[in-house]
């Protein structure tokens, strides 16, 4: 999406005869690609719609004030990023259970999810992800399945391009490993 | 060695990765029929409703106060109200004139209320000064022989009361 027409999003936005309109468009611009980045990150889909809408609303409540120094995208995925961690923070709080069962149980919700409809192996790319650490699986997500450069990841989860590309090195490593393993 | 600048940028995933690379890129998540059709509408109404909710605690944050206020106004209005009652009460017990007090009663109870009270400050005067020519105060033949005797007209006495 150029940064243009996003600019006149924004100042649609700002406008409050505009401002319903704007939002509108701006959910129908960006749903599915935020919505993909937030579901590999908490796998079942009724987490991820209620992850979204809550980034949605964050969104509209932030966007009066956005000063436009970083683009809306990257802006929208940050957004995204932090209520999804979040989400896991707090699940893994409501469940009182460690961190690494948190993965642990997303990779068992794999098995019963009925919005997944991959193959085998591709469940076990996915369960190979989620045995990841948090940061190497995020930076391995969107550079992989999201294709954005690392300067785009770099601005989203504010770590150095350098510390991106050994990440994400790293966990392509690791998958491989676990892939030949299983 | 291989420094962070040169890690993905030497990475050959059909070499590195072949594993990875057969399984591909594609997308194995599926979503419910319509979901992002209706996801627009469904975020608006959230928004809405939460705009909805806030007004509703500023109003629920001010009601206690509304009410406070109230009670207060009312109590203040309670107490304010009985004090010009009872204002009123004292200025007309105070100063009511005369007329209106003797409106209040019959003929019949003015000739009788004026002897009493003739014969009963007569008395009462006398109590005061102790020097009652008569030991019962009750007996009223020895008042008015008393009265006669120092030439003291009785009705000229209840004309003047």
């Amino acid at each position: 999406m150029s940064s243009e027409s996003d600019k006149e999003l924004i100042r649609q936005f700002k406008a409050q005869e505009t401002r319903n309109l704007a939002f509108s468009l701006l959910i129908r611009r960006y749903q599915q690609k935020l919505y993909w980045h937030i579901r590999r990150i908490v796998i079942d889909h009724d987490d991820t719609d209620d992850v979204l809408q809550n980034t949605f609303i964050k969104v509209w409540k932030g966007l009066g004030n956005f000063r436009e120094e970083s683009k809306l995208y990257t802006w929208l995925y940050r957004i995204a990023t932090n209520e999804a961690l979040s989400f896991l923070k707090k699940k893994r709080t409501a469940m009182f259970i460690p961190m690494v069962d948190v993965e642990h149980k997303l990779s068992e919700s794999l098995e019963s999810d009925v919005y997944f409809s991959g193959e085998a192996i591709q469940k076990k790319l996915h369960q190979a992800i989620l045995k990841l650490p948090e940061k190497q699986r995020l930076v391995f997500n969107m550079k992989y399945f999201e294709d954005l450069k690392y300067e785009e990841i770099s601005e989203i989860l504010g770590t150095s391009v350098g510390a991106l590309k050994a990440s994400y090195h790293l966990a392509v490593k690791k998958i491989e490993i676990y892939l030949t393993e299983n | 060695m291989e420094t962070k600048s040169n890690y993905s940028d030497n990475f050959n995933p059909e070499k590195d990765a072949p594993q990875l690379h057969a399984i591909g890129k594609g997308n194995s998540f599926k979503v419910p029929d319509e979901y992002f059709d209706e996801l627009p509408s469904k975020v608006i109404s959230r928004i809405a409703e939460e705009k909805e909710r806030k007004s509703g605690v500023i109003i629920s944050i001010f009601q206690p106060r509304i009410a406070i206020a109230a009670s207060v106004l009312l109590v203040g209005l309670l107490v304010a109200s009985q004090a010009i009652f009872n204002t009123k009460q004292t200025t007309v017990t105070e100063f009511a004139s005369a007329e209106e007090v003797l409106d209040q009663f019959t003929e019949e109870e003015l000739a009788l209320l004026e002897e009493d009270l003739f014969l009963e400050s007569m008395m009462t005067d006398a109590v005061i000064e102790g020097d009652l020519p008569f030991e019962d105060l009750n007996d009223e033949d020895a008042i008015i022989n008393y009265l006669i005797q120092n030439n003291v007209d009785i009705s000229t006495i209840a004309n003047d009361l």
